[in-house]
């Protein structure tokens, strides 16, 4: 039965671990916008070459359409 | 019939087209962002991705530019400004025409438009763009101008940068409640499953910690129920945070008591849960329209900056630091800032926001200007008479605020809250006298059981759940609320009040009636040619009229337009009355009369035009309510207005601002509700003044003076339906009510019997909510209301 010590002690530090990882998360406003992020992260790389582009427009095309 | 659907949504989005369309290569695209993406993606498979210039066909316009050209004033700019760090600049926009992710994509890819665009990020809820360029390569009123083109106009008016600390703190609440919930409930499985003293020592370690984590819900997660009930007390007005606020102590002092006497963790997994849907609740309810602006100021109609006239130069001036003596030029289609004296010879001006008139007017040389007007055609030159502070227009606003009077109302939910205090109190009182003869001992117990059991946490749910989904709902479907107490003050309102310009007839849109002999081809093309190059807004409307019909051909006769009175050419007159040589008959400013030689052919009668649908909208709400029209303009649509409404509606024309609002506090001091419908500046008194204020939109971009709720123009047709649905909501609290009392007295069962252990409040407890929360959403959904995704609604 001891274990159950460990494993209480264990729980409360998980769970406090995702209450800051929430509030930091609020604090920055990371739920301020719950849409945008959903878009921007169908973007191709900015940086790549216009050849690279080319091989995927097909898959951006329906990725944008949402 | 699949060919009509694809017609009607938007190519790349699928979303319904709206009333303006973007076309390319015969596809229709619902907004400029959607048809760029495309054009870039198709550009992009023919292998010249940068060839591709997404500009193309749009013609450049320098007056756009200098309509930014407060932006590149060093010290005007300053308010827009986030950061400046040498030539490197960071500004947040307010572009309204967001709307849907082809939006996101093209303006995050606006550096690839323009190099001296570094990065764009966009706030989708608020509608903002927070852009850095570098200022080397572009002038800030250039990237104004590049987002015109592009479809988004930047709205400098609504910049708000105080948005949201409310919905952080209440994100903080919540999430400490919910981590407190779930800890707890976890520790206190052993006791669900029947631990007992034989393991003190575990069962005591997950009490101190349940007590441990249950102290910052207490202290900060449920300490705005505390906060409202002590006010509540104060004022001596019940409401429904009282029972909660005592059921909460009652739970948490009986858990701490438990825990103390080494007796598990009672009720702490009940209360954080408790506190933790409670919040939901509140969550679910604070939804609000961050990118509608419900409280515009005077200052958001009129224009940041004006050209000033100094000696030879101009220089752009803020108008607060408008001078009365200063002389400043108003171009075409500008406002007016500030009342001011007429410069030049002639200005048109249209007042149709201001004041509800609908026709323009005609002002000359030395003429008072009034701020507010719309000036019409050439620049024209004035001197300022007063300040904008002191303007008629801005004395009349600020006047409309003079906050309306707090009406003490008590939402259906705190009024029931009086019975439900006291049926728990005299609940309590007898268990407690029942128990003196069984087991006095217990008693304390049996009435701390009472108080929890009777925690109205479900009704508490009800209205956000009902209300906050309706208000979701109606949303959706272009009524914005301003917050969820507006749909039960719409429940009380019992008399409607419309204005007429721009609300009932639809805004720059005027139907044209001829009276008179028949027009022959040759007095038609007279007509045509005589209007070709007019001026004056209702010879303009005959020329269109006449292009429908006949093509454009070149004739060697000219036409003399004499400001203001009419049209001469060849013995043709067109005009006034007065020029035209008749006697003034029966005077009507909005009719021009076609006359040859003298001799009358026949009249031109300006009528505005209804709104779509109109006569049904009127025809349905007729029985309901109590009608009344407030028009700011001349009574000449009167009897147009009798054929649709009911013989029992009150008219009133020619009201000033002032008189509207006059005429709907009269209206309330009978005992009526009132519900204003309006758009202009000239309702702005009197949608503050009634009870609700609807202000209509034509797009939602347009300014909208300070209102309860704003409807989209278009959907005015459907408005009692909206009201309907809206009255419904009190059947649906009703059932939701129904439903969350008869837990509450299962729960009272279990509690005056003495058998309400830990385990069976937290089952029930979360229970009732789940049930009325799904209730409540079942409830509001069930209804179909217009406009439908598709099919009738885009004609």
């Amino acid at each position: 039965m001891g274990m159950i010590y460990i494993m209480l002690i264990v729980s409360l530090c998980l769970a406090v671990f995702f209450l800051v990882i929430f509030l930091w998360a609020a604090r920055t406003g990371q739920y301020d916008d719950d849409y945008s992020p959903s878009v921007r992260i169908l973007y191709e790389d900015d940086q790549t070459t216009n050849e690279t582009n080319q091989n995927n427009d097909g898959n951006t095309n329906s990725k944008v359409r949402q | 019939m699949q060919n009509q659907t694809e017609e009607k949504t938007c190519y790349h989005c699928h979303d319904v087209l709206p009333n303006t369309v973007f076309y390319a290569d015969e596809h229709a695209f619902c907004c400029n962002g959607c048809k760029q993406v495309y054009q870039l993606l198709s550009a992009h498979s023919l292998g010249s991705y940068y060839e591709q210039d997404a500009r193309a066909g749009i013609r450049p316009n320098a007056v756009l530019q200098e309509n930014f050209a407060v932006l590149d004033d060093e010290e005007l700019r300053k308010k827009y400004i986030d950061f400046q760090e040498g030539s490197i600049v960071k500004i947040t926009l307010h572009l309204p025409q967001i709307h849907c992710a082809s939006c996101i994509f093209l303006l995050e890819h606006l550096h690839r438009l323009n190099e001296g665009i570094l990065r764009s990020t966009i706030h989708f809820p608020k509608k903002t763009a927070t852009i850095t360029i570098n200022l080397e390569q572009i002038k800030l009123s250039e990237l104004a101008v590049l987002l015109t083109k592009i479809g988004y106009e930047p709205d400098f008016k609504v910049i708000d940068k105080s948005t949201g600390t409310f919905n952080k703190r209440l994100l903080f609440q919540l999430g400490i409640a919910g981590f407190a919930f779930g800890s707890i409930m976890l520790w206190s499985f052993p006791e669900y499953l029947g631990i007992d003293h034989t393991y003190s020592g575990i069962r005591n370690l997950s009490s101190y910690l349940s007590f441990a984590v249950s102290i910052p819900v207490l202290l900060f997660s449920a300490q705005d129920y505390f906060k409202s009930a002590m006010a509540g007390i104060r004022l001596r007005s019940l409401n429904l945070d009282i029972p909660i606020a005592i059921g909460i102590l009652a739970l948490y002092i009986r858990s701490c008591v438990a825990i103390f006497n080494q007796e598990g963790p009672g009720y702490m997994d009940s209360f954080a849960a408790f506190i933790f849907f409670l919040l939901i609740g509140k969550w679910f309810q604070g939804k609000t329209y961050q990118w509608l602006s419900f409280e515009r100021d005077f200052r958001s109609y009129f224009p940041v900056a004006v050209i000033k006239k100094m000696g030879d130069h101009t220089v752009l001036c803020s108008i607060d630091e408008l001078q009365v003596g200063d002389e400043i030029l108003i171009r075409n289609e500008e406002i007016i800032p500030c009342d001011c004296i007429l410069l030049s010879d002639k200005a048109t001006l249209d007042y149709s926001f201001v004041s509800g008139e609908a026709d323009w007017i005609e002002k000359k040389k030395g003429d008072l200007l009034y701020a507010g007007g719309k000036s019409m055609g050439e620049t024209v030159r004035l001197v300022v008479s007063k300040t904008t502070e002191r303007s008629i227009l801005t004395q009349l606003w600020n006047d409309g605020h003079s906050k309306k009077t707090e009406l003490f109302f008590q939402t259906r939910q705190d009024r029931i809250s009086k019975y439900f205090i006291a049926a728990v109190i005299g609940l309590a009182l007898a268990a407690s006298i029942a128990w003196i003869w069984i087991d006095p001992v217990q008693i304390p117990e049996i009435v701390t059981a009472i108080l929890i059991v009777a925690c109205p946490c479900a009704l508490a749910l009800s209205v956000p759940f009902v209300y906050g989904n309706m208000l979701r709902i109606l949303g959706k479907k272009g009524f914005y609320l301003r917050n969820t107490a507006i749909i039960e003050r719409i429940q009380q309102c019992n008399y409607l009040v419309f204005d007429k310009t721009g609300t009932l007839t639809e805004q720059d849109h005027k139907q044209i009636h001829y009276n008179g002999k028949a027009l022959t081809k040759s007095d038609k093309e007279t007509l045509f040619q005589m209007t070709k190059h007019a001026v004056h807004p209702y010879a303009k409307a005959i020329h269109v009229l006449l292009s429908e019909s006949m093509t454009d051909f070149e004739s060697d006769q000219q036409a003399i337009e004499i400001t203001g009175k009419g049209i001469s050419m060849n013995g043709f007159q067109l005009g006034s009355a007065a020029f035209v040589g008749l006697k003034e008959q029966n005077t009507d400013e909005s009719a021009v009369y076609f006359a040859r030689e003298g001799e009358l052919v026949g009249t031109f009668l300006f009528q505005s035009k209804l709104r779509h649908q109109l006569k049904e909208l009127i025809r349905n709400l007729g029985p309901t309510y109590s009608l009344a029209v407030v028009s700011g303009d001349k009574p000449k649509d009167l009897d147009l207005l009798r054929t649709i409404f009911p013989s029992g509606t009150e008219f009133r024309f020619e009201q000033q601002p002032l008189q509207k609002k006059e005429f709907i506090q009269g209206l309330q001091a009978k005992g009526n509700y009132t519900l204003m419908i309006g758009d202009g500046l000239n309702d702005a008194g009197a949608l503050n003044e009634a009870f609700v204020g609807i202000a209509l939109s034509e797009d939602l971009v347009r300014f909208t003076p300070a209102s309860d709720a704003i409807l989209k123009a278009e959907n005015l047709k459907y408005l009692d339906s909206y009201l309907h649905y809206i009255r419904n909501g009190k059947r649906f609290l009703r059932i939701c009510f129904a439903f969350s009392l008869c837990y509450n007295l299962t729960g009272i069962g279990f509690a005056v019997s003495g058998q309400l252990t830990p385990f069976v409040a937290t089952i029930l407890m979360p229970l009732s909510s789940i049930t009325v929360v799904s209730l409540a959403t079942f409830l509001t959904l069930r209804r179909e209301l217009p406009p439908h995704k598709t099919g009738s609604a885009s004609e």
